[in-house]
């Protein structure tokens, strides 16, 4: 079951965000974008406080909760697209990169679209519903 | 694989800080780092002096000599002057503030998932491309963190076991241990450490 998706811009805005099963509590507006730039700035420390020398480690990849696992995909340009998920729900990798595949064809390819600015559209919100039912959420 | 344990106490301190295999990895690269730190710190101490009190018509010049010949050699580590000091791929590493961003990372995320699932201690770990931290927190709000390698399961039965069967044994029913322990006072005693180290060597997942 996928309870929630976030997309952040690099900058640490939250571009979208859409809730898809009941089960976490419900946030206020103002909350969901301070949820988005939290995680954006822990993001960042925890690629910077890696136990392991001379080696460069990613920001935070899974978030293990007791009722709920958060996976964090970033892309090369620094998009993040998060999911929350049911613990036991399984490839939630691939939904991530297919979601990015969804953003790339109904977002970045829509021309009166401003980069950075919040996903209102209408295209993307049916794809991304589709999507996620196609995967059991 | 086990990296290092963290222990926070209520006033986001660390008071307990002990790290296995990270003296193999980076001994080499430590141990000359260390080395030229202090012998900078030292020489750099001993040359402006002189230079001011012998000449003070030449000393502007020569100090900013000596500090451009200190800069373009070891522009980095003349602000290091804890022994555990070191940098490795030009960042700093330093335990003292690596410590506090762990804490601020591991405070951070706890009332993420607060808000998010509504317990209170609903966060149990997470994990990057190389390391995977293991949090576990106590009633009375002592944190104890531990990083292992991404593949390790949880280790939140362990860190328990360190609060139930050390941490109580040997730091709170020692009779002279303060409250809270200021400093790690209290925390840092041979027997705690001892029984940790061994305990933590001694598990399956140590050494995988």
């Amino acid at each position: 079951m996928i309870y929630s998706l976030y997309i952040i811009s690099k900058a640490g805005g939250l571009m979208y965000q859409k809730d898809f099963n009941e089960g976490l509590a419900h946030l206020t507006a103002n909350e969901y974008l301070v949820f988005a730039g939290t995680f954006h700035g822990v993001h960042a420390i925890t690629s910077k406080i890696s136990p392991v020398r001379n080696s460069t480690s990613s920001g935070l990849e899974v978030l293990e909760a007791d009722s709920f696992k958060l996976y964090c995909f970033q892309t090369l340009t620094g998009t993040k697209f998060l999911i929350i998920a049911d613990p036991t729900h399984p490839n939630i990798d691939l939904v991530l990169r297919r979601t990015y595949d969804v953003y790339s064809d109904y977002v970045m390819k829509n021309p009166f679209y401003t980069p950075e600015m919040p996903i209102r559209s209408e295209l993307f919100d049916i794809n991304i519903v589709k999507l996620i039912k196609q995967v059991g959420g | 694989m086990i990296y290092n344990l963290y222990i926070f106490d209520r006033h986001c301190v660390c008071i307990f800080y002990i790290d296995w295999h990270r003296h193999r990895k980076s001994g080499g690269i430590m141990g000359s780092n260390n080395a030229g730190t202090t012998s900078t710190t030292t020489s750099m101490n001993g040359q402006p002096d002189g230079g001011d009190s012998g000449g003070s018509s030449s000393s502007p010049a020569h100090s900013a000599a000596a500090n451009n010949h200190l800069a373009s050699h070891h522009s980095t580590t003349s602000q290091l002057t804890s022994a555990t000091s070191m940098f490795s791929d030009s960042r700093l590493v330093n335990i003292e503030e690596e410590a506090k961003l762990v804490y601020g990372v591991v405070r951070t995320l706890r009332n993420l998932v607060n808000k998010l699932s509504g317990n209170q201690d609903g966060f149990i770990s997470y994990r990057t491309s190389n390391y995977k931290l293991h949090y576990y927190e106590t009633q009375t709000g002592l944190k104890f963190v531990i990083n292992t390698d991404p593949s390790t399961d949880s280790l939140r039965p362990v860190l328990r076991q360190i609060y139930t069967n050390f941490f109580v044994e040997y730091v709170v029913k020692n009779p002279l241990a303060p409250v809270g322990h200021p400093g790690g006072e209290g925390v840092n005693n041979e027997y705690f450490k001892a029984a940790v180290d061994k305990f933590v060597k001694n598990l399956p997942v140590f050494d995988s």
